[in-house]
């Protein structure tokens, strides 16, 4: 049963064989994004099913037609986002003091490898990789960052330019030694 | 091409993370549990009333042992287990005690884990349990709530780990709930299969 309408149908039936199909299709994809906010596999993976779960619960309210892939995907994402709330994982008003100005932005004309971005990203501090994440990769605005992470939109907004002259950093420094 | 566009191209052409297998059955086992379990019977008033007695019951235990009450060590241990929202978080608790060297605590961790196996509890927590419970086999209160709980369990995966550790254990006690187990023709296939390995290594003995 690959014909999404038909397995969004058979979900809303509760059928364990379209369930597991929906798991199967998705769950590397949901994986990705849990791992890539939360970081801990043990954790991202008890979000990872309890998003399906949920949403399991909740396919009544979908259409037949809509996208079932990315809507799981933002459930997962929303639920990693609701666990980084509860766990206060980070000092948010650390560098609260200082307001970084807004730096109009040179087009980098090449396009850069995946794994060399990759890497910088994962030097960034982690609060600033979260925050690039969620903005730029996970395409959540500054407002709803603030708001899944109860935050004020300006911190989002600061932390943002701050992760992104840091990851522009960190970029160029990796390209000096690429060969 | 701007740094979000960039940046863009993680998700839409990165390679995904790949997924445990291991987890592939716990999420099964869970899926059949929360959408596709019976709906347990409805409980009689004459089972809260039996369930009032024994809270008072229990309840009396501390005056009757001259105040003593819950020992704080255990109760902090548990309460901190039980607050625990994720199953990830309870599973790094349980393998955190165990890899520490302190075993000063070992009897409040038996009974931390003996708690373990009540229903309430996820899949790969409980197998978690009956793992480290497996060490302190030799007590007799860990034995009777390894047999307690394979009368009382019906999750296939953890009836199957139980049945393993008592017979691993040499329990013969088992034998007789591991002979309703493979006459009973509601309960899974390999649930069946192992219960009538773990009778033939008991007869064997």
């Amino acid at each position: 049963m690959s014909n999404t309408p038909q397995l969004i149908k058979a979900c809303q039936a509760n059928s364990y064989a379209a369930q597991l199909e929906v798991f199967n299709t998705y769950k590397g994809l949901l994986y990705s994004a849990a791992i890539r906010i939360l970081k801990r596999p043990s954790l991202a993976q008890d979000v990872v099913q309890e998003a399906f779960i949920k949403g399991f619960q909740k396919i009544d309210d979908l259409d037949a037609n809509s996208n079932l892939g990315a809507w799981l995907y933002r459930i997962a994402t929303n639920m990693s986002l609701d666990v980084l709330r509860k766990e206060q994982r980070f000092d948010w008003q650390e560098e609260e003091d200082t307001t970084v100005a807004f730096i109009p932005e040179e087009d980098q004309t090449n396009e850069l490898p995946l794994q060399l971005m990759q890497e910088a990203l994962d030097e960034l501090k982690e609060q600033h990789r979260l925050v690039v994440v969620l903005y730029a990769i996970e395409g959540y605005s500054h407002r709803e960052i603030a708001q899944h992470l109860d935050l004020k939109e300006s911190t989002v907004r600061n932390q943002y330019r701050r992760a992104k002259l840091a990851l522009k950093a960190a970029i160029e420094e990796k390209l000096k030694t690429c060969p | 091409m701007s740094l979000e566009k960039q940046l863009e191209r993680i998700k839409s052409e990165g390679e995904l993370q790949q997924w445990p297998e291991s987890q592939d059955v716990l999420f099964e086992a869970r899926l059949k549990k929360e959408l596709h379990s019976t709906p347990k019977k409805q409980k009689t008033k004459w089972w809260y009333a039996v369930a009032a007695v024994l809270v008072l019951g229990l309840l009396s235990i501390p005056f009757l042992n001259n105040g003593s009450g819950i020992d704080p060590a255990q109760q902090e241990m548990l309460d901190q287990i039980a607050a625990m929202e994720y199953p990830s978080e309870q599973l790094e608790a349980l393998a955190a005690y165990q890899a520490s060297q302190d075993r000063t605590a070992d009897e409040n961790f038996q009974k931390v884990l003996i708690s373990l196996l009540s229903e309430e509890t996820q899949t790969n927590v409980k197998i978690e349990a009956i793992t480290a419970l497996k060490a302190f086999g030799q007590q007799e209160e860990v034995r009777t709530a390894l047999l307690g709980a394979l009368s009382s369990e019906t999750e296939a995966l953890v009836q199957i780990k139980l049945i393993k550790t008592l017979a691993e254990l040499k329990e013969t006690r088992a034998t007789d709930p591991l002979e309703q187990i493979v006459a009973d023709r509601n309960q899974e296939a390999a649930v069946r299969n192992t219960a009538s390995l773990a009778v033939a290594a008991f007869n064997n003995q």
